[in-house]
């Protein structure tokens, strides 16, 4: 027994060396930074300045700053639209895709290939896609008799945009759901067909019940996505002028939170913002825990 | 029986036209962005429709 | 360890050490944005430094991607290039990082405006190497297809605006002008109207920049766009390759704009000189309000020195020489306008088709510009601004609003902190 303990104990000492240049890695570059930017945010600093202690100074600015509001209107708009949007389409492609019929790899292939693509080279793309005058959405709206906005050149539009785009990098999403499907065991669609019900009825009471653990976690991921979302705004806003063009209306948090860093240099003000964010994120995340037990299902209980 | 026979292929066969659809649709953006790459020249990019 | 290998390695130490601190060269780091060409010249001028001075060794690094960041965040390290490029002085002269140069750099030699337009503070932060002034640029062949004469230097705003309508004719996709609201650039044309964005003890933009003044050479350009319709839109601009490729191809028969063009020409077509340029394209002052005195604005690139620099004084030593050199090696291949103007005068520039345009209006360029008037001019007051004129594009609010407004939020956020 004894040797045993000390073999154990050797191996959970070697184990930890192996990590060992994940960990100071970690502790370098992930917690340090993270912690720092905790004390940050009780600070004024400027990067070249000394820092200076001013409490909850940053905290109690937010709540006068209209762009602050503005910037999370903006953001939840943005989640508002493209979160539930990604869902449905996931779970339309899965739903599609997870019958066993004859080529269905070449079409999961074909859904999954958009979200491969690096955001940059996706954002630019559909930069054209929605150009007003030569872009090719607005070219099948007008052959469908509508006429189609200047999407990312107008405030109303820029964030709707940003989000439909979304539905293209829905790979993950279908993926998961794909997954969650096979999950559920063939005998109670079966019990139900011989029972009577419909597609429609099966998909009502069994399958999205079923799901429901999936959905739950890939709305939260998803939500948790949309909330700091960046790149997209960065490159897309007012098709490539960035920074919220046009007149602030793509001013995604993280942009605003990326602008008072490194724009303004208010390291403290940037730190707190980021907080916040989190915070928010918690919250949120928390509320739907707590939730979650009127709508989602458990096969076990 | 037979009519169970027919749904099933209708059924396969609406499967099939709604991926079809939906891949040209995830396809397209790809498609565009080959064939205007290979145009030459502002006026042929630019010409309307794409 | 081995005897051998220890004597090897005692070796290999000192020779390092040797060829680190015999010689006593020096070696210095500079930095800029420039890209492959551009770089090419600078090295020509430092390559005569060095010929000069043949302990200092210049390395010029180019970093062509987030070149602020990258210059912000090295000085913040304690570890900047010796020298850099750098035009936004203020923001880093407010942070106490440059070295002010006029006790050390003999100055008499660079154009007045140049070097007062790298003054802030009472200080002087820099050498001037890229400058240009802004002007109109237009497509001859344009003008020849409708049948207008050329314009003049001495155009009205009046005169300009029927030109820009003469010339636009969307069924053959051509417009007059391309209008591109910028606070930067937009300046000039607001302090010729008699207006102005900041109060002359840059303490605040209510009634100047919501002045009559102000608010009417705001409307002169935006209606371009909005009520005379001869601009393109932002989005057929970035759809047809921006303003340069409009141009060129005679989709815009006019733009505002500096003397990049050249360079975009350059880079299109390798060697072409501003005689061959001036075949197809000519240049003229900005057009003025009748009765008034035209203005343009500058933009102004300048060599600097950070305070931290691990080589301070030879760095200073590379301006002084700088600016003795007048940017003449520059100015010879054609790159870039010289800051000392007797030799362009020398070099006949001023009666080139295309460069006169740019020296002869340099006496015109803005007095006080209001960049340089406040370190926070971008953070508390031209964001207001770009977000009025966005505003103002898109018809969301008249002139009077969108301006109004912005005084209102750029008060609030001098209120903030």
């Amino acid at each position: 027994m004894r040797k045993r303990s000390i073999l154990a104990r050797k191996e959970n000492l070697e184990g930890y060396l192996f990590i060992l240049p994940w960990i100071i890695g970690f502790c370098v570059f992930t917690a340090g930074p993270i912690l720092f930017s905790v004390f940050l945010s009780f600070h004024e600093w400027h990067i070249f300045d000394d820092m200076k202690w001013i409490g909850l100074g940053n905290y109690k600015m937010l709540f006068t700053d209209p762009l602050f509001y503005h910037s999370l209107k903006v953001t939840f708009e943005y989640a508002i639209i493209n979160v539930p949007l990604v869902l449905i389409v996931g779970l339309l492609l899965a739903l599609l895709l997870y019958p066993k019929v004859k080529g269905t790899s070449v079409f999961r292939t074909i859904f999954y290939i958009p979200s491969i693509v690096p955001v940059v080279a996706t954002a630019t793309l559909w930069i054209w896609i929605y150009n007003p005058e030569y872009g090719l959405l607005n070219f099948f709206l007008e052959k469908i008799g509508i006429d189609g906005p200047d999407w990312l050149y107008s405030t109303e539009w820029v964030v709707p945009a940003i989000a439909f785009m979304g539905v293209w990098t829905v790979g993950p999403t279908m993926i998961i759901y794909l997954a969650g499907l096979e999950d559920i065991p063939q005998v109670y669609w079966d019990a139900a067909k011989v029972d009577g019900a419909n597609y429609w009825q099966r998909l009502r009471y069994i399958t999205l019940p079923l799901l429901s653990p999936t959905t739950f976690f890939l709305f939260i991921t998803n939500l948790m996505g949309a909330l700091q979302t960046f790149a997209q705004a960065y490159i897309m806003g007012g098709g490539g002028e960035g920074f919220g063009a046009p007149a602030n209306a793509s001013l995604f948090y993280c942009l605003y939170l990326y602008e008072q860093g490194w724009s303004w240099f208010n390291m403290g003000y940037a730190s707190a913002l980021s907080w916040i964010l989190t915070l928010i994120i918690f919250v949120l995340t928390l509320i739907i825990f707590k939730t979650s037990n009127k709508w989602v299902y458990y096969e076990r209980s | 029986m037979k009519k169970g026979i027919y749904l099933k292929y209708l059924r396969t066969l609406f499967l099939y036209i709604a991926l079809i659809t939906l891949s040209i649709a995830f396809i397209m953006p790809f498609l565009w962005m080959v064939t205007t790459s290979l145009k030459s020249g502002e006026d042929e990019i630019f010409s309307y429709p794409p | 360890m081995s005897c051998k290998k220890f004597v090897g390695v005692l070796v290999v130490v000192v020779m390092l050490l040797l060829s680190v601190y015999l010689p006593a060269k020096v070696f210095l780091r500079a930095t800029t944005w420039d890209e492959a060409e551009g770089v090419k010249w600078i090295k020509e001028v430092f390559a005569k430094y060095e010929k000069l001075n043949p302990d200092v060794k210049i390395n010029v690094q180019s970093v062509t991607q987030g070149y602020d960041d990258k210059i912000i965040t090295s000085l913040a390290g304690g570890t900047p290039p010796d020298l850099f490029m750098w035009w936004d002085y203020p923001r880093l002269a407010s942070l106490n990082v440059l070295e002010p140069i006029e006790n050390v750099v003999d100055l008499s030699k660079i154009d007045p405006m140049l070097v007062k337009w790298v003054t802030y503070g009472g200080h002087v932060w820099g050498v001037a190497k890229d400058w240009t002034t802004r002007v109109i640029w237009y497509n001859k062949e344009v003008f020849d297809k409708y049948g207008v004469p050329y314009p003049t230097n001495d155009w009205t705003w009046e005169e300009f605006r029927e030109i820009a309508k003469k010339l636009t004719h969307p069924e053959d996709k051509v417009w007059g002008f391309l209008v591109s609201p910028d606070p930067y650039d937009w300046e000039g044309y607001i302090k010729m109207n008699g207006g102005d964005y900041l109060s002359p003890d840059a303490s605040t933009m209510d009634g100047y920049l919501n002045s009559k003044e102000t608010i009417e050479a705001v409307k002169f350009l935006t209606n371009l766009y909005l009520v005379d319709g001869v601009s393109p839109s932002p989005s057929i601009i970035s759809a047809s390759g921006g303003s340069y490729a409009m141009f060129e191809s005679g989709k815009v028969a006019m733009i505002d704009s500096g003397s990049w063009f050249i360079g975009y020409m350059q880079s299109r077509h390798p060697g072409i000189t501003t005689q061959e340029l001036a075949k197809k394209f000519g240049c003229v002052f900005p057009p003025h309000p009748k009765g008034k005195e035209v203005k343009t604005m500058l933009h102004n690139a300048a060599w600097v020195v950070p305070k931290k620099s691990k080589h301070k004084e030879e760095a200073l030593d590379v301006l002084k020489f700088l600016a003795e050199e007048g940017g003449r090696t520059m100015a010879e291949a054609g790159w870039a306008l010289p800051i000392n103007m007797e030799i362009a005068k020398e070099m006949k520039l001023f009666d080139d088709p295309i460069l006169g345009t740019f020296l002869e209006v340099l006496p015109y360029a803005v007095e006080d510009p209001s960049f340089l008037k406040r370190a926070d001019w971008d953070k508390n007051f031209a964001q207001y601004i770009a977000d009025a004129f966005d505003l103002i594009m898109l018809k969301k609010a008249t002139v009077e609003e969108a301006l109004n407004k912005a005084v209102e939020e750029s008060e609030k956020a001098l209120k903030r902190k």
